[in-house]
């Protein structure tokens, strides 16, 4: 056991502080729109606040530190690509500006506004399964995580897992966005303190020569140029550069933080702000990863970078880093740390539940009634839907998440089941906002493409994780421009109409 | 090689105090944005 009392009492502490912190939502919760976008009341800061919570999480800290263990500084090149892009669709309002001006609560809304409802509950299925199967890798890492760095024994993982789970349940579904925003904010200041706190002990360590030596004598040049690294290449920028504006524009959860906002202009300046947090949310982890590689990379080479090897034991690249703290944090602030990082992983885990839970009641079950010929569901009736899809996302993740092993580095798979639905939604959605002839057959054409180019190369041709994606994304441009030639758009959509009072 | 790495140096340093940086002042100046939304959607207090 690596843990002191001290340490259990401070991570106890912080548990106990945010369930109650958390509760504290309820009691503003009077309509669907406070439960889902948070009355729109985002001011700049606490905007800032709940999207660098909602998207560092211990699985964050996982992947990244798994990436800079196997390809050293060339790994920085996607931390970089995922903060400049965030700080241009900030700059110019790319997609979030008139996302926020539609008032919607999910993507998959605008489907319907442009396009039909048959594609907003395609898209809305496309999704749900994607982001969930995306979430469902998230327990089982923070759990190898939590168990790696308090030594607590690996039979109690799914026990400890279901408890956290639970919590955050909880007041995500009592107070919706509300309690999650309030959560992420007191999260995001431990997460971001714990994040600055290891970057210190990990570089004093191991020492900034010896990590950029390390890298030098494993890697050579392909552990600095991206280029020339093997795994990355001009196809994997290309790549990584689509998918971060898919993400920073579709991506269900990001996309609720620019709902939630008061006004589109908020929502640029935290979007633009929310990038420089991006360039260190990646590169910080990465460098912890290296850190690791330079104190435990003795092992044999696997593509590149040497195993690390841990008392005699040969560890995963992954397992790397929360080994390399579990050694060199002291006793309090090992407390500290670990609650920094249950924090990210509640803070993204509430986010995600609510995203997920909110596509589901409101882009397959909403749009399946009137499908039926229902009537419509009152706001009380929508957030009761809510909060039973939220049970139904919990459950899942609790069978799914903690028994699936994914394949490879996990940053690629997490990639990948991202593209299946973002390069569709991503050609869909700015064709329907940039471009005046796309057309429904245009949308249904993109996500089908977009899903297809992205499931049949990668699970039945076994092509790499950056053809597979670069791919995905033409093939669902390449569907929406056909589509939309062939059949051309049939009546104003209320999508027009807004573009037309902005002209006039 | 030498470029990328002196390039990653450089990045790295903005990442890092950019990250710190932002973090002092959203923690700071987060709580006001925080008490006017509880005002906001306090009930009976509401806009509309």
């Amino acid at each position: 056991m690596n843990f002191t009392p001290l340490d259990w009492s401070i991570v106890i502490g912080y548990l106990a502080i945010s369930m109650a912190v958390g509760l504290i939502g309820k009691r503003y919760i009077g309509n669907l729109s406070d439960y889902l976008v948070a009355g729109r009341e985002l001011g700049m800061y606490l905007g800032i606040a709940t999207l660098a919570a909602t998207e560092i999480g211990t699985i964050t800290f996982m992947y990244n530190g798994e990436m800079g263990y196997r390809y050293g500084f060339a790994a920085f090149a996607a931390a970089l690509i995922s903060g400049v892009v965030m700080i241009i669709v900030g700059r110019t309002g790319f997609v979030v500006r008139r996302f926020r001006e539609m008032r919607l609560m999910t993507v998959p809304e605008f489907f319907e506004l442009k396009y039909t409802l048959g594609l907003r509950l395609l898209t809305g299925v496309l999704v749900a399964v994607g982001g969930i199967l995306n979430m469902g890798v998230f327990l089982k890492i923070e759990g190898e995580f939590l168990t790696i760095v308090t030594g607590i024994s690996s039979r109690y993982l799914v026990a400890a897992m279901t408890v956290i789970l639970m919590l955050e349940l909880i007041y995500t579904v009592v107070g919706g966005m509300v309690s999650v925003v309030i959560t992420d904010f007191l999260q995001y200041a431990l997460l971001s303190i714990a994040t600055i706190v290891v970057t210190f002990y990990a570089v004093h360590r191991a020492g900034w020569t010896a990590m950029v030596d390390k890298v030098a004598t494993t890697m050579g040049r392909a552990g600095f140029d991206p280029f020339s690294n093997a795994k990355f290449g001009i196809t994997f920028l290309l790549w990584q550069i689509l998918l971060w504006f898919s993400i920073h524009t579709c991506w269900q959860t990001t996309a609720m933080r620019m709902f939630s906002t008061r006004s589109p202009e908020i929502s640029k300046r935290v979007m633009t702000w929310t990038g420089f947090i991006f360039l260190g949310r990646g590169m910080l982890p990465m460098l912890w990863g290296i850190a690791a590689l330079t104190i435990y990379g003795a092992g044999a080479a696997r593509q590149g970078a040497p195993a690390p090897v841990i008392a005699g034991h040969t560890l995963a690249p992954i397992d790397a880093m929360p080994a390399m703290l579990a050694h060199i944090l002291g006793p309090g602030v090992k407390g500290l740390v670990v609650a920094g990082m249950l924090a990210a992983t509640m803070s993204v885990n509430s986010s995600y539940l609510l995203g997920w839970s909110a596509i589901i009641s409101q882009d397959v079950a909403m749009p399946l009634r009137r499908l039926m010929g229902r009537a419509p569901l009152s706001s009380r009736a929508q957030i009761f839907v809510n909060r039973v899809a939220n049970l139904f996302v919990s459950l899942f993740l609790m069978f799914w998440g903690l028994y699936y092993t994914p394949p490879g580095a996990v940053y690629l798979y997490l990639n990948i089941t991202g593209t299946i639905f973002l390069a569709g939604a991503f050609a869909a959605v700015t064709g329907g906002l940039y471009w005046r002839r796309a057309s429904t057959a245009g949308g249904y054409l993109a996500m089908l493409c977009g899903a297809g180019g992205a499931v049949i190369p990668f699970f039945f041709l076994h092509y790499s994780e950056n053809i597979t994606g670069f791919m995905s994304f033409g093939l669902a441009a390449i569907g929406m421009i056909v589509g939309s030639w062939l059949f051309p758009p049939a009546k104003r959509t209320p999508v027009e109409q807004l573009h037309a009072k902005e002209s006039s | 090689m030498n470029a990328w790495r002196i390039f990653w140096e450089f990045c790295l340093w903005v990442a890092g105090a950019t990250f710190a940086g932002i973090t002092l002042i959203v923690i700071f100046r987060g709580f006001s944005d925080l008490r006017e939304m509880f005002v906001k959607l306090a009930p009976g207090k509401r806009k509309n």
